[in-house]
């Protein structure tokens, strides 16, 4: 009897595993495999011919300006927006953690949040609208309050970038404050409490007690800000075509995007599959890298026990 | 004097966070307004309230075999079976592994959380030409499958949490009264769980309403496309088409569906990203 339960729950146990591995291995993990084996050839893909180039196509990549110009934007996205989107959400939570008022709270973290729910698609046409030269709402505010200089033309390749990066901006901020007020809530009201007593400002309070204590938090968002930047697609594509140019312009295009259209651009199709699946694999790596960076430099300034 | 200071440093931020919301608020408005507006309006002031309000802009857009209702209905087919499908398969499997111990449930549970790591952009040229041999490209199912299966990690990385923090006291109990695994599993965890399993599949939902990426690589017939990848059609045709007022009907077709399902749901979708983090 004893041994017969024991039967059910393995074979219960292989049903609920055995399937959803196999998926999970063929279709994420064997073609990691495959990226790295493709990115050791010279092929189209269409074809049947593979050139095998050992490993050219990573030395190439080195010396290709338009990638490496990629890699470049990348690490601005991941430092700069990092700084900006963590910064922002640190000082909202402190605002939004003082809040007397539960439903406002839960209010103001429901419209921060919006943007996330929203198609790439449709903010990167929202957003071409906001900063085109002729009737956007930025250079045509700025013409109204006198400021018509600082129209520098916000969808020229010089500028373009932070045009771009305020609106990654935009939409993170919404994403990691919901996770940051999630990691305050955890905080035990006594220690604000016995702070209150002892002075301290709101402002003490969040940096001396908040903050510290959402170390972990801090950390899982900075991961998650790095997979982002590399990842991010469809807000870049697509912002970047709407604007007329019908391609992505290189001062806003990330690893991602160089990817696609060196793989699968369909306006100008290179078709170097090889190549393309050679970034792939440096972006795999860069992300793992850094996250795993990430990892070692808040192990070192360790945790707070509460 | 410093309290002072804090106190206008409060206030700067309050400013700051109402401006933002406002702003938010305000993009949101604009689109609805604007998608009223013949693509002559929109050419003589894009921020102004129409003179006429076009419905027929709606109407234009959305009929057709390749209108953007069509659309709609693909990207609901495909999202409402692949969020079905990704439930039924990490239901049970972050049942078993966050309750019952086995060997090697932690590094299998180790091994899919470090999916939630892997970029669908490193693979996605891999990906393409498995799908290709199997004859799953540019097909409505295949794109349905590969959803499902990117959509796992993350997937049972937040019910495997929820599970957790149900008591085993309860199954145990049950144990002993010698019901199945299957048993416990069915009457016991999954009505436990429901709330969790409902947030991440509203969660999975709009996430895959917003998808882009993989529509653009999978799927080429025009009949075929989804929500996103029609609208994203409607902008590279603008240069001939020139029908501005369409383009943000559009916009608004493609919005409204996620965010008023967000509004509705707030709070199992704050859940749904929380979940991990949880009582650390």
């Amino acid at each position: 009897m004893e041994e017969l339960k024991k039967q059910r729950y393995r074979n219960f146990i292989i049903v609920a595993t055995v399937p959803v591995l196999l998926l999970y291995i063929m279709f994420m993990i064997v073609p990691i495999g495959q990226s790295f084996y493709y990115s050791l050839f010279e092929w189209t893909g269409f074809t049947k011919e593979m050139t095998p180039v050992g490993f050219r196509n990573y030395t190439s990549l080195v010396g290709d300006d338009v990638f490496l110009q990629t890699v470049v934007n990348t690490v601005k996205y991941v430092f700069i927006g990092g700084a900006l989107i963590l910064g922002i959400t640190s000082l909202f939570t402190y605002a939004i953690n003082n809040f007397k008022s539960d439903s406002l709270k839960r209010l103001v973290q429901t419209i921060l949040f919006v943007p996330n729910t929203i198609a790439p698609v449709a903010l990167g046409i929202i957003w071409t609208f906001i900063f085109d030269p002729n009737w956007g709402l930025v250079p045509g505010s700025l013409r109204k309050i006198g400021l018509d200089a600082l129209n520098i033309g916000w969808l020229s390749d010089d500028h373009i970038f932070w045009a771009a990066l305020s609106l990654l901006v935009w939409i993170h901020v919404g994403y990691f404050i919901v996770i940051f007020l999630a990691g305050a809530d955890r905080i035990p009201i006594t220690l604000y409490e016995s702070a209150e007593l002892d002075g301290a400002t709101t402002w003490q309070r969040f940096t001396n007690i908040t903050m510290p204590l959402m170390r972990d938090v801090v950390e899982i968002c900075l991961s998650l800000w790095i997979v982002f930047s590399f990842k991010i697609f469809g807000y870049l594509y697509v912002f970047g075509a709407a604007g007329g140019i019908g391609y992505t312009p290189v001062p806003i295009r990330n690893i991602s995007i160089q990817l696609f259209l060196t793989g699968f651009g369909k306006r100008m199709p290179i078709n170097k599959l090889g190549y393309a699946c050679a970034m792939g694999v440096v972006l795999l790596l860069s992300v793992a890298f850094l996250v795993y960076l990430v990892r070692k430099l808040f192990g070192l300034i360790g945790s707070v026990e509460y | 004097m410093k309290i002072r200071f804090s106190e206008i440093f409060r206030y700067l931020i309050n400013t700051f966070l109402v401006g933002w919301m406002g702003f938010t608020i305000f993009i949101f408005l604009w689109i609805i307004m604007t998608s009223f507006k013949s693509s002559r309006g929109i050419y003589m002031g894009v921020w102004k309230l129409p003179s006429t309000w076009h419905v027929d802009n709606y109407v234009r857009v959305l009929e057709g075999t390749t209108g953007l209702a069509r659309f709609m209905a693909n990207s609901i087919g495909v999202i409402s079976a692949a969020t079905l499908l990704v439930i039924m398969l990490s239901t049970p499997l972050a049942y078993v592994l966050s309750k019952i111990e086995f060997p090697g449930s932690s590094s299998i549970s180790m091994f899919f959380i470090i999916g939630l790591g892997i970029p669908v952009q490193s693979i996605f040229i891999p990906l393409y030409l498995i799908m290709n041999r199997i004859q799953l490209t540019d097909s409505l199912i295949g794109l349905t499958g590969l959803y499902a299966v990117l959509s796992l990690p993350f997937t049972v990385y937040i019910l495997m949490g929820f599970f957790k923090t149900i008591p085993s006291s309860i199954e145990d109990s049950a144990r002993i009264d010698g019901a199945s695994a299957w048993q416990s599993f069915r009457t016991i965890m999954i009505p436990l769980a429901r709330s969790g399993i409902i947030s991440v599949a509203i969660y999975n939902f709009v996430m895959l309403w917003k998808e882009f990426l993989l529509a653009l690589v999978f799927i080429s017939g025009e009949a075929k496309q989804t929500i996103s990848l029609g609208l994203y059609s409607m902008v590279t045709k603008m240069t001939y088409t020139g029908d501005w007022g369409g383009l943000f009907a559009g916009v608004v077709l493609v919005v409204m569906p996620s965010v008023v399902f967000y509004i509705i749901f707030a709070r199992q979708f704050v859940r749904g990203i929380t979940m991990g983090i949880g009582k650390a």
